[in-house]
Parts: C-alpha cells; sequence; structure tokens
C-alpha cells in the first residue's frame, strides 16, 4: 500500500474524477471508497475536491417545453428574432434631433427639472388624493452603487447609480407609468392591453417591446434612450414638440441634448 | 445498425419538414455522423440536434445575457446553420463544443452591434458562481467554515477562470474544448489556465 498524499490538485484533474462527483453511480462509488482504502491519507482531499466541485454551481436557464418548440417552429418557418432583423438592415444607431429644436428644449428641460411634474395629475396615483389606493413607491440608488428590483407588474428595473424612480404600488388599469431621474435598464413584462410608460425630464417614453435604457441625469442636458428589444414611441411634453414623436426599433438611440 | 444511406431522406424540398419520428434512429448516431445527416439535408437530423442542445444553449448563454435575448440568439443561430447547412465547416470535435463557439461569437455581436447589455455592463456577473441549494444542514462548524471560505474564494475568482471553471469543472470539457472556447492558440494556455485556478482554490484548505 503507497503511503504517498495526493492534494486537490491530483483529483480535480481526473475526468473520471469530477464524472463521479456531477453524476453520482454505485459504481463509481464504489471505485472510489477502494481508492480511500488504499490511500487513507487523501480522504481529506478527496473530499475538498468534492466540495470545490459542488460549490462550482452555475446559473441555468428555465425554458418550458412549449417555448422551444415555439422557437423551433419560428426556425423552420424561417422567421428570423427582431434583433436580428435589425442588424440586416443595419439601422443607424443615433437618431438626432433637429439644431433648431435644441435650443428651446434644453430650456424647458431645465425648468422642468426643478419643478417636478406628473404629465398627468388626475391619472397619475398621488399620496393627497385620499380616495385612490394606490400609493407612490419611490427607489433611490446611492452614490457607487446599482439596485435591481422588480414593479408591480413583475417588470425588471436595474437602477444605475445615483438614481431615481417613482411609480405606484399598483398600476392603473390601462397604463403603467413611472418617473424616472438618473438612468434605468427596463426588461417589460409584456401586456398588449396595457402600456409601459417612462417619464424622464418632459420626454415620455411609451414602450410596445422588451427591453431598453434611459438615461436621464438632472445634472446633464442630454436624454439618452437606447432600445433593445422590441420597439418604443418617444414624445416629448414641451410644448414647441407637441406632436413629434419618433418610433425607435432595436439597436436604435434617441440622444436629445 | 441501420447505414447512413438507409437513414437518410432526400433533401426536403417541400415546405412542410419531414420529421424522424423514430428518435432511436438518432440516438445510435455518434456526433460526425449526425452533423453529417443534417449537413446533407437531413430535417429529421436538425431538429434532433436542436432538441439536443437546446437547454445546454440557453443555460450557457444565461451566463452572458437574460433568457429572452438568448433565445433570440439561439433562434437566430438555428435559422443561420439550417440556411447554410452545406457550406459549414467540417466539425472538428463535437457538435456541443461547435454549438458553443456559434453562441458565444453571436452574443458578443449582438453586444457590440445592437448596444444589447451584457450582465457584466448591467452591474451582473458572468459566469457568476452559484453555490447549490443547501440540501443538507450542515452541523459541523468547521465543514460550514470550510464551505463559506471556499465558496468566497470562488465568488472571488476573475471572470476568465470562472469561465475556464464553467467548461473543465462543471461542463466536464476537455482542455482541448476549453483552449478553443476561450481562444487560446495552444493547449497547454489552457492546461495551465485550470492549474492556476486550482492552485488558487488550494489555498482554502
Amino acid at each position: 500500500m503507497k503511503e504517498s498524499k495526493h492534494n486537490i490538485d491530483y483529483f480535480l484533474a481526473d475526468p473520471d474524477f469530477i464524472s463521479w462527483v456531477k453524476h453520482p453511480n454505485s459504481n463509481d462509488t464504489i471505485f472510489w471508497e477502494k481508492w480511500l482504502k488504499n490511500y487513507p491519507a487523501d480522504k481529506e482531499a478527496l473530499y475538498n475536491a468534492k466540495a470545490v466541485l459542488e460549490r462550482a454551481n452555475f446559473k441555468t436557464s428555465e425554458v418550458s417545453t412549449q417555448r422551444r418548440e415555439e422557437i423551433l417552429d419560428n426556425i423552420i418557418k424561417g422567421k428570423a428574432s427582431p434583433g436580428y432583423r435589425q442588424e440586416k438592415e443595419s439601422r443607424e444607431a443615433l437618431i438626432k434631433l433637429r439644431p433648431w429644436l435644441l435650443g428651446s428644449a434644453a430650456a424647458i428641460f431645465l425648468l422642468l427639472a426643478t419643478s417636478p411634474f406628473f404629465w398627468d395629475d388626475s391619472q397619475m396615483p398621488n399620496n393627497e388624493n385620499p380616495v385612490v389606493s394606490a400609493h407612490m413607491i419611490t427607489r433611490e440608488s446611492r452614490k457607487g452603487e446599482k439596485t435591481s428590483f422588480y414593479l408591480p407588474d413583475s417588470t425588471k428595473v436595474i437602477l444605475n447609480v445615483e438614481s431615481k424612480i417613482s411609480y405606484p404600488s399598483e398600476f392603473d388599469p390601462d397604463t403603467r407609468k413611472v418617473v424616472l431621474e438618473g438612468e434605468a435598464y427596463f426588461d417589460v413584462r409584456h401586456n398588449a392591453r396595457k402600456p409601459f410608460l417612462v417619464k424622464a425630464g418632459e420626454i415620455v417614453t411609451t414602450v410596445h417591446g422588451t427591453s431598453f435604457n434611459v438615461r436621464a441625469y438632472n445634472d446633464q442636458t442630454s436624454i439618452v434612450i437606447s432600445l433593445e428589444r422590441g420597439s418604443v414611441s418617444v414624445h416629448s411634453l414641451s410644448n414647441t414638440m407637441t406632436g413629434l414623436s419618433y418610433d425607435m426599433l432595436p439597436g436604435g438611440e434617441i440622444n436629445r441634448a | 445498425m441501420e447505414t447512413l444511406e438507409e437513414i437518410k431522406l432526400e433533401p426536403s424540398k417541400s415546405t412542410r419538414p419531414r420529421v424522424s419520428i423514430e428518435e432511436d434512429k438518432w440516438n445510435s448516431l455518434n456526433d460526425l455522423e449526425l452533423w453529417s445527416a443534417f449537413t446533407r439535408g437531413n430535417e429529421g437530423a436538425f431538429i434532433k440536434i436542436y432538441n439536443d442542445y437546446f437547454k445546454e444553449l440557453c443555460d450557457f448563454g444565461v451566463q452572458y445575457a437574460p433568457i429572452s435575448l438568448i433565445e433570440d440568439a439561439v433562434q437566430d443561430l438555428f435559422i443561420d446553420l439550417r440556411k447554410r447547412r452545406d457550406k459549414l465547416p467540417k466539425l472538428q470535435k463535437s457538435i456541443r463544443l461547435f454549438l458553443f463557439q456559434c453562441l458565444k461569437r453571436r452574443v458578443f455581436n449582438m453586444s457590440k452591434k445592437n448596444k444589447i447589455r451584457c450582465r457584466g455592463e448591467v452591474g451582473e456577473q458572468q459566469f457568476g458562481i452559484i453555490p447549490p441549494r443547501e440540501d443538507i444542514i450542515i452541523l459541523d462548524q468547521v465543514q460550514k467554515e470550510k464551505l463559506e471560505k471556499l465558496d468566497r474564494a470562488l465568488a472571488g475568482l476573475k471572470e476568465k477562470h470562472r469561465e475556464a471553471i464553467y467548461y473543465y469543472f462543471y461542463k466536464g470539457m476537455a482542455y482541448e474544448e476549453v483552449r478553443d472556447l476561450l481562444g487560446f492558440q495552444d493547449v497547454k494556455c489552457a492546461r495551465n489556465l485550470i492549474y492556476k485556478v486550482v492552485g488558487k482554490l488550494r489555498k482554502v484548505f
């Protein structure tokens, strides 16, 4: 019987060992038990190596069989996902507003930044209205800290540093409205009957698709909306821009300076 | 065992795919044979490959980006493979390796062109290590502390190291496959990286 002592390297370099830990079975277990009988000094190393393999676990995906089949159906039909179609048409990533708008828009933005207001008071639940059952929730992230959470409709929000978002504890029956200061990334839960609106400064972004990012910090004059998936419409509340609305598709970015 | 010629269907020119409903036929083929059947136009082989690797590809993809994006990437990948089936390179080692390489490349391209935020950019880790659920209550305090120390060491590893762990330990791939996925020239580089990672973990004990 050998007395040599192995360390975890020895076991972790053995594909059979790795395979046994990942897929335990009685044959292999017998093998390794015999091993320990021959090399009792290795017991600790073996268990440590096993622990390494067991603790080094990763996230997995949960896709339903139905969804998998749905995707296969699209594949057979040759129907590309929206992201790919965008790439093929190589849409220009930046849409800049015409220069003659910039002067007045910047002034209005500064004005609005100092007097926060909800674009339609009657529709936005607020604390002063005792009849409304929903209350406003405000989430803020601190300096150097990002925070992620879910809105009442399961939309995922990742709030970037020094940002603030306000939303009702329960969304209105026909729209979902949030107010943003700073930057956030939204992964919007699909609901065709309830459009999702983000107000940042005087820009309102209406979401028809899923994931997009809005950057509208108060101390900067630009507002950037970047679209990842789906589509959004962007319109401004300021008077000079009434009626102007931009539709975006994935890969697009609207930059209002 | 049926020969490939007997299994093979004519390249499908009809709009309706001809699917082999006898999975057993396909299970007896190895990677090269299955891939070959696919590239020669067999729709059943294509569907088998899709069904066999769909979950693994999604599990891999979510290390980089949310599942919704990965579903898109996988969909587009398979559309592309099916379109260019006769122009695809010869299979080197395994179907899985080839598909992983394709997906990784695709996610990176999506991230560059369409400004999609991969996990690294929105504050979540790529190849983040998640300790398993505690099914067994650890009563031994010494054991518990050891595991906590191990968990911290794993979480503290650099992303590339965690990625290497994913391929070599978690997926049980060979050094050559780790080399290919990490883009190394030499298998030695992959081996050394794994040794380095193990060396760091050895210090925990």
